[in-house]
């Protein structure tokens, strides 16, 4: 595995009532597709959300760490405020899961997009632009002008999603957090912005954390996959030894997803 | 929108004549009336009198006729004149809207803009000591009696520390004042009476104001613009605060009728000469015209203000503009 990009070490976090991550250990590697999957309720958008404190009302214990382009580690959960500003959607951003309601509904579609590039960047709003459209485009979207000009409830949840992913990208980020974000969408245009999320993490060579319940859909385009259940990650499954399980727990995920990849074993306990 | 806002306008039309009906009938089946009210303070007044009075009133003719030769005259901007007095009933009204709507403006402004950054300042920090304050604060101020407190207020500021005025709209020696000093006299009559009148509004707003912002805080893309790493002013104030003032729009437009409707307490406490007190004396000696003069023009009000909250509400937000050019 090469370096990690992103390593979550003995992570815990606990609301009120509920224990949501329970002594987490798992590692994104740099410049890879990782994958996420468990079961509904095991954890895994509490995971995403933890690494850059997007919880609120939330005890976060343990180390994230992040490893920079220079290669200086930092634990983000020890950052002060202003630093973890300036960290989110330049160095880590994220995609979520329902894109209609993730967009501002009364704020242009492009100006949504162009937030993060004047937050991260010197560039003026006119290149901020230029940019977002050339981002779009790369996104296979047809209009881009268009799209930016309107507001979310005129687009469809493709094009919503597209612009989610536009506005994460926009800084140039070194990791992406994903978080099911075809769940909402059709089976076509889920599939279409699968293959974006591989095309980009060729093309820029940033790493990606796909949060999925979907083992086939991880199976299909990850190089990591890490299986959490109850709030840990029980195992870390590598394309290299073709995904091959060993946690029993894993093969029940496996064989409910109906996975051809591994081969069925009977279920133990 | 254009289109829009004129069909709206049109569609009040029937709204409007039904009202007029509902309080024409109302105000003319209720016991008792302005020849009555005339009797009551004269023993000497005999049936005869009284019928010829009903005469003059054009009171002994069907309510449909009555009601038919009012609309005619309404539709010529007409209300008649007042049974009591005698004078056009726009003329009295003329006289009394003045310091009426000068009261609820500044009222309604301090409202909104002391109420909106209340709730929003207590949202923003819920939880925490500035929110405690500011929701005691309200609570406090929405369930203190109105009255009782001008009272209390009248008491401390007027007859203990005799330093504000306590009843009309200005001094005696008005006329003679400069500009300035004209100002100024008016400001110190007006200072009570807009703080009273606007302290249940306010609380009320900023309540509101509070759940609204809250209920923005907690959605989505609160969520996508804080992990975008953009300030947290601009969270707050761009996209949090974009959203919650929408619902407050609407109740702006809907407190447009306020802006006429004296109230009938403070206006008696503070000594104004407002609508309040003119409804007030109108109902108390049945002067029909009257009556009916201000209660069209606090529907007319009502209805102005829904179209304006509407109109308001879809130019704000883009998710109605598609809907209404269709
Ligand atoms: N804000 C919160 N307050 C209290 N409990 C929470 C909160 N957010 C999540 N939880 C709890 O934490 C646990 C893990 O939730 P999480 O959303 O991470 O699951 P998930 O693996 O993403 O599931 P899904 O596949 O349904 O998205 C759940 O039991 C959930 O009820
Ligand atoms: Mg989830």
């Amino acid at each position: 595995m090469p370096d990690p990009a992103l390593e979550l070490r003995n992570l815990s976090v606990r609301f009120s009532s509920t224990t949501a991550v329970d002594g987490l250990n798992f590692p994104v590697a740099e410049g890879a597709f990782t994958a996420l999957v468990g079961a509904s309720g095991s954890g895994k958008s509490v995971t995403a959300l933890a690494v850059c404190r997007l919880l609120r009302g939330a005890l976060v214990h343990g180390e994230v760490w992040y490893r920079g382009a220079d290669g200086r580690r930092t634990d983000l959960l020890k950052m002060d405020e202003s630093g973890l500003l300036a960290f989110r959607g330049k160095e880590i951003s994220y995609v979520f899961q329902d894109p209609v309601s993730s967009l501002n509904p009364v704020m242009r579609v492009g100006e949504q997009i162009l937030e993060a590039c004047l937050a991260h960047s010197a560039l003026s709003r006119a290149e901020a632009n230029r940019r977002a459209l050339d981002l779009l485009e790369s996104l296979r979207v047809r209009e881009p002008a268009r799209v930016c000009r309107a507001y979310p409830h005129e687009l469809s949840g493709g094009l919503c999603q597209r612009a989610m992913l536009a506005a994460a990208l926009i800084a140039r980020p070194r990791v992406l957090i994903a978080d099911e974000p075809t769940t909402a969408l059709d089976a076509l245009s889920g599939k279409e912005v699968l293959d974006l999320l591989a095309e980009i993490r060729e093309k820029e060579g940033l790493a990606i954390l796909f949060i999925t319940h979907d083992l086939a859909l991880a199976e299909r385009h990850a190089d990591f996959i890490g299986v959490m259940d109850a709030g840990r990650v029980i195992e870390v499954l590598e394309k290299g030894n073709g995904f091959a399980a060993n946690h029993p727990q894993t093969r029940r995920l496996f064989n409910a997803s109906l996975s051809k990849a591994v081969p069925k074993t009977p279920i133990e306990g | 929108m254009k289109s829009y806002g004129w069909k709206r306008l049109l569609g009040l039309v029937p709204l409007f004549l039904g009202i007029t009906i509902l309080s024409f009938a109302v105000i003319h089946l209720a016991p008792g009336g302005p020849s009555d009210a005339k009797a009551a303070f004269n023993p000497k007044m005999t049936a005869q009198a009284r019928d010829r009075l009903r005469e003059i009133y054009g009171l002994d003719r069907p309510l449909l006729v009555q009601y038919a030769d009012w609309v005619r005259r309404l539709a010529r901007l007409d209300f008649g004149r007042s049974f009591v007095d005698g004078r056009d009933v726009r003329e009295k009204i003329a006289e009394a809207i003045p310091v009426t709507l000068l009261i609820n403006a500044l009222s309604l402004g301090l409202i909104f803009l002391v109420g909106i950054p209340l709730g929003v300042a207590g949202a923003v920090h819920e939880g925490r000591p500035l929110d405690r304050v500011i929701t005691a604060g309200t609570l406090a101020a929405f369930s203190m009696p109105a009255f009782w407190l001008a009272l209390l207020l009248i008491s401390v500021f007027g007859v203990h520390l005799r330093a504000l005025p306590v009843s009309g709209v200005h001094s005696l020696a008005y006329e003679e004042m400069t500009w300035a000093e004209k100002w100024v006299d008016v400001a110190r009559h007006l200072l009570l009476p807009v703080l009273v009148s606007s302290l249940t509004g306010l609380a009320g707003i900023s309540r509101f104001a509070r759940g609204s912002m809250l209920d923005a805080l907690r959605q989505n893309y609160i969520r996508t613009a804080r992990a975008k790493g953009i300030p947290e002013r601009r969270v707050l104030y761009r996209h949090a605060l974009g959203n919650a003032l929408l619902p407050i729009i609407t109740l702006m437009g809907l407190s447009v009728p306020g802006l006429l409707g004296g109230s009938v307490i403070f206006e008696t406490i503070f000594s104004i000469p407002g609508m309040g007190r003119l409804f007030f004396n109108s109902v108390f000696t049945r002067d029909y015209p009257v009556i009916m003069g201000v209660l069209v023009l606090g529907a007319f009000l009502t209805l102005l203000g829904n179209l304006l909250a509407d109109l308001g509400t879809a130019a704000a937000d883009p998710r109605t503009k598609t809907g209404l050019l269709s």
